[in-house]
């Protein structure tokens, strides 16, 4: 049986018949594979990395020594424990000195991932699970080379001098933070005690390090959440890099998207090639039943050829996908920095299954219908499969749909919008022919004869017209689908680091300064900057109840709630702000506050309701007069809390500016800070670098996916044109015998075409319009601008390309002498 | 009539005897078919009875209509008659289901049809070899180029049914009713879709084979040459058989 259902296939495949069908599936499995491979492979390395960036399974971090010993519980729980302490400070040489991110490390560092280092900046580098020794410090790059100091030379810090002993390449543990930016001095703990830096009162992160089995972890977080004092926080790796986490969450989504409009797609045209493969069988089976072969034995004929043939869209399409998901990778892997692992041999199974899966469940309700063709039809052509129910076959198929829906959609929200939005446009296309179809064909006799064949052929394939509408409905919905959500994507990505966007902060400017700088940096061609003030303030009471920890459970808002402000002073809105309610300061308005409306709702702040804060011991207090939407992500200063200008002219302050400073006039600030010397530069150049990089090479991952489903919505859009071409072929025979020219029946081709791609590509456009909008709310998270260009691709693009997949799929129908024409069947 | 020829009993059409050279022998009796059509019974068929002896050869004849179609259609157990039998060496073959019956066609029956009904996805040998195979036969390929090279095809076997003129169709289709070593050729207007004289040719090779080969042959025709050279006529005219 094997042997011969083989035998058939092959034949089938030099028919060409099941060609489309090949592709399809193939197609399918190769986007749901590429996107299952890779997205394993970001898991893993993600999972693996973020605790590498973390240095630990969880942290508690601190501003102060921990009260309690947390560290002795952890070791008796059998959990890996070290610590670190990180600060701002002066590292000196003879000649320079640089504000440095000083950090000291216990025995251990890290308990996750390892730190690189290299025997002189530039050089090679490689992993290393020692620390400096007694005496010893190592420093990165930067530090070395503003302070001019080479390996084997000496470094101040405080009341110690240190050798440095190697150059700091990699450290894992660096969040996107201020201090995390500043060139780094490593240290270990017992060394940073004889600096003599570390005493009451200095700004120190503390942080407390722990690992070991996920269980073991777990309990101790159970354990010691409750035990937590004020500035102590449980730390894990969904707090570490938020902004690189969320452009890879947004890039899965979309991927995640693509993959399941693949599968839409796919099924479609499994669906639209079946239902061709199997009509063309009725024959074969009539033919091979009077030959005597059993239906038992001629249906799992049927059903090995199918499996054998999904066996093979399965492995074609899972290569396929892997060698997609190597691109993939090799686009990001550099700029993720991930070293992603291997991928998991998991999707090959998956893909393999996918493959046959999808064909078995679409064969099943033809396949069913096939074995209801009678015998007889040898002598009367005319018999057909009796009519019957395959609903609980069709039900097999709807279902597997689903659930490879739900699969690759990773999340119940996605999946529901995207099937909703699929039956939405079924149904659409499917009323759409009802309501058109029917009036215009009675308008069919004043027309012209080709547009008159065209639209009475239409009307006459009644159901199959409206398949077809449906498909092509999909196939073009998920084109420009993908193509509106693409561009929200993009956009977003492209404006999170605008060109031009700040890339120089400066702190520590004194009152007195803000005059004198601003004109310095005018004079040096950096005009037209703002400085704002800066005020440390803790927020102690809403409404006259007092701030307490434990009235707020979330995470979020307990950090915040116990966290220090930094309140401005502002005259005008800034720009990358939005008033969300209320109104700006009236004017000579001296008192109240401007709340960010994110952290209002996160503490619970209303508008009207009175704060008051603790300013280095003095008290400040108003209401709120307006909440502002803030674009966080512009790289602006922002401020969560600020005042009318002059509120807070009593309290001690320093000003704060950014402003953006093209890589090569970076000289400049060498300059300022020479001109003032306790300025403190930050340069978030680099970082802004790595962000552009990642989403530049992220677009190009969602652009590499997004041409697979264009692919495969062609591909559907093809089986739909083809899947009657027996029945248009007599069709054209016969119409050309009773006299049709040749331009006739082109222009009824091009009418029909035309006229099917017009109601699909209006349905498209329409159901794209509203799910575009749809999912940038409330899957994607995204500003959604609305592009009516989008009618004009559906309707005019729809026209066009399925008038050009028309031509394809008939091209050579026009061709054949009618008599041949007559005689294919 | 059941059980005439005991001694052919191991040799029945239900025995899965080793193709066995022997014709086989037809009975009809008080075969009849109605369908429901709407409110009414049509009677296509209406109690017809008459036999085939072992290797004679029948036409039937009659307007278009008649109920020929749906008599060898019968005869071939592609369908399933309102009333009464047909033996095929005595043995009822509506005893039998329909797998039954398609088991009983793939050792002994070769067919004919008007339409050809070749596949156009296979070449012509594809076409030939199709019974064989599913008759799980070793040298399929082989059996199959002989009989195409009997009815003068042996350069066309890579050709597709479209690349073939009807006549050299209907000659495939010949070298696959006879590939099979049939001891009953139905042939449903072998010649109906053909000019006369390439049907000419076709009855020509038709009752060439059949002397070579040897089987009952039961020919459904309108075409009163093919009529003529087969042995005994049976005109059938509103489902009756009018004249024997
Ligand atoms: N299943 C059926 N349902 C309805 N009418 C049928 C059916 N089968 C045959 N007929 C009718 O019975 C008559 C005889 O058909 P057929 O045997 O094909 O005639 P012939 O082959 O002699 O031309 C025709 O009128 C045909 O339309
Ligand atoms: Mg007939």
């Amino acid at each position: 049986m094997l042997p011969l259902s083989l035998r058939f296939l092959a034949r089938e495949w030099r028919a060409g018949e099941i060609r489309v069908l090949l592709l399809a599936v193939a197609l399918a499995v190769a986007s749901l594979t590429a996107v299952a491979f890779f997205g394993d492979r970001v898991k893993q390395a993600l999972g693996r990395e973020a605790n590498t960036l973390l240095a630990a399974d969880l942290a508690i971090a601190s501003d102060h020594p921990l009260a309690y010993d947390f560290a002795e519980e952890a070791r008796q729980r059998g959990l890996q424990v070290s610590s670190s302490a990180a600060f701002l400070s002066m590292a000196q040489t003879g000649k320079k000195n640089l504000l440095a991110g000083i950090k000291g490390v216990d025995a251990g560092y890290p308990l996750r991932g390892s730190l690189r280092v290299a025997p002189a900046p530039f050089a090679e580098d490689a992993p290393t699970r020692a620390l400096p020794g007694p005496g010893q410090v190592w420093l990165d790059s930067r530090a070395a080379s503003e302070l001019g100091v080479r390996v084997g030379g000496e470094v101040e810090l405080g009341a110690a001098r240190f050798m440095v002993a190697a150059i700091l390449t990699f450290e894992g543990e660096r969040g996107g933070n201020f201090m995390a930016l500043a060139p780094r001095v490593l240290l270990t703990a017992a060394d940073l005690n004889k600096t003599g830096l570390v005493q009451e009162g200095s700004r120190v992160s503390y942080r407390l390090l722990i690992a070991g089995a996920d269980q073991d972890v777990a309990d101790f977080r159970d354990w010691c959440e409750p035990l937590l004092a004020r500035g102590e926080k449980l730390e894990d790796v969904r707090d570490a890099r938020p902004e690189l986490r969320q452009i890879l969450d947004k890039a899965r989504r979309y991927l995640g998207l693509a993959a399941v409009l693949t599968v839409v797609l796919a099924a479609a045209a499994t669906h639209m090639a079946l239902r061709r493969y199997v009509q063309r069988h009725f024959d074969q089976y009539a033919l091979m039943r009077c030959f005597g072969a059993s239906q038992r034995r001629l249906l799992s004929l049927y059903f090995l050829q199918l499996a054998g043939l999904g066996l093979a869209a399965g492995l074609l399409g899972t290569a396929l996908g892997w060698v997609t998901q190597l691109a993939l990778a090799n686009l990001l892997g550099g700029v993720l920095r991930l070293g992603l692992p291997a991928a998991s041999w998991q999707p090959f199974g998956l893909g393999i299954l996918a493959g046959v899966a999808l064909i078995l469940a679409f064969a099943l309700p033809p396949l069913l219908r096939l074995a209801r063709v009678p015998t007889l039809r040898v002598l009367r052509r005319d018999l057909g499969p009796v009519a019957g129910g395959a609903w609980l076959a069709h039900l097999v198929g709807l279902a597997l749909v689903a659930g490879l829906i739900w699969w690759q959609a990773g999340e119940t929200r996605l999946a529901l919008i995207v099937s909703g939005g699929v039956l939405g446009v079924m149904a659409l296309a499917a009323a759409l022919i009802q309501a058109v179809l029917w009036p215009l064909a009675r308008l069919a006799r004043h027309l012209p004869p080709g547009p008159r064949l065209g639209l009475l052929g239409l009307r006459q394939r009644g159901w199959e017209t409206t398949l077809q509408a449906m498909a092509l409905s999909l196939g073009l919905l998920a084109l420009l689908l993908l193509t509106l959500v693409r561009g929200d994507l993009l956009d977003a990505w492209r404006n999170q680091v605008p060109e031009g966007a700040p890339n120089r902060f400066v702190i520590n400017i004194q009152p007195r300064q803000v005059a004198p700088v601003q004109a310095w940096l005018a004079s040096h061609e950096v005009p037209n900057v703002m400085l704002y003030p800066m005020i440390r303030a803790r927020l102690t009471a809403i409404e006259g109840r007092a701030v307490r920890l434990e009235d707020y459970p979330e995470g979020r808002a307990r950090n915040l709630a116990e966290r220090e402000f930094n309140l401005s002073e502002l005259s005008t809105l800034p720009p990358s702000n939005e008033l969300e309610a209320g109104h700006w300061w009236w004017p000579g308005q001296t008192s109240g506050f401007t709340v960010e409306s994110g952290i209002a709702k996160t503490l619970n702040i209303h508008l009207g309701d009175k704060l008051d804060f603790d300013v280095g011991g003095l008290p400040l207090s108003g209401h709120v007069s307006s909440l502002r939407k803030v674009e966080w992500d512009s790289f602006r200063v922002n401020f969560f809390v600020a005042t009318p200008p002059g509120a807070m002219s009593a309290m001690p302050k320093s000003y704060i500016t950014s402003f953006h400073l093209p890589p090569q006039r970076g000289a400049v600030l060498a300059d300022l800070v020479a001109a003032f010397p306790n300025l403190t530069v930050i340069d978030v150049a680099q970082m802004l670098n790595e962000l552009r990089g990642l989403t530049d090479r992220v677009s190009q991952a969602v652009q590499l996916v997004f041409l697979f489903s264009l692919g495969v919505g062609v591909l559907v859009m093809l089986a739909a044109l083809y899947s009657r071409r027996a029945e248009r072929a007599r069709e054209i025979g016969l119409w050309r015998t009773l006299g049709a020219s040749k331009r006739t029946l082109r222009a009824a081709l091009a009418s029909e075409f035309a006229l099917l791609g017009l109601l699909a590509g209006l349905v498209a456009a329409g159901a794209a319009s509203v799910l575009a909008w749809v999912l940038a709310n409330k899957v994607f998270d995204l500003p959604h601008t609305p592009d009516p260009w989008i009618w004009l691709f559906g309707l005019g693009g729809g026209m066009l390309l399925v008038l050009l997949a028309g031509w394809f799929a008939t091209r050579d129908l026009l061709d054949e002498p009618p008599l041949m024409a007559l005689r294919m069947e | 009539m059941v059980g005439e020829a005991p001694a052919l009993a191991s040799n029945g059409p239900l025995s899965n005897n080793k193709r066995q050279k022997t014709f086989m022998r037809i009975d009809i009796e008080n075969l009849g078919k109605s369908v429901q059509v709407g409110e009414d019974a049509l009677h296509i068929l209406a109690d017809v009875s008459f036999s085939v002896n072992p290797g004679e050869s029948v036409a039937i004849v009659g307007s278009s209509g008649s109920g020929k179609s749906t008599l060898l259609g019968l005869i071939a157990g592609l369908d399933v008659p309102s009333f009464g039998r047909v033996l095929l060496d005595g043995e009822n073959l509506f005893d039998l289901d329909e797998d039954g019956r398609a088991a009983l066609r793939g050792r002994g029956m070769g067919f004919v049809f008007q339409s050809f009904q070749l596949l156009p996805g296979l070449t012509a040998l594809e076409n030939v070899m199709l019974p064989l195979e599913l008759a799980g036969q070793a040298n399929a390929a082989e059996v199959a180029r002989g009989h195409l090279e009997q009815v003068g095809l042996g350069e066309r076997v890579r050709h597709r049914p479209a690349q073939l003129s009807g006549g050299e169709q209907q000659r495939v289709a010949l070298a696959r009713a006879f590939a099979v070593a049939p001891r009953i050729l139905l042939a449903d207007e072998p010649t109906g879709n053909l000019d006369v004289h390439t049907g000419a040719q076709i009855i020509e090779l038709l009752f060439e084979l059949n002397r070579a080969q040897g089987a009952t042959l039961v020919v459904v025709t309108h075409d009163p040459a093919l009529a003529a050279l087969c042995q005994r006529q049976l005109r059938l005219e509103a489902g009756r058989v009018v004249a024997n």
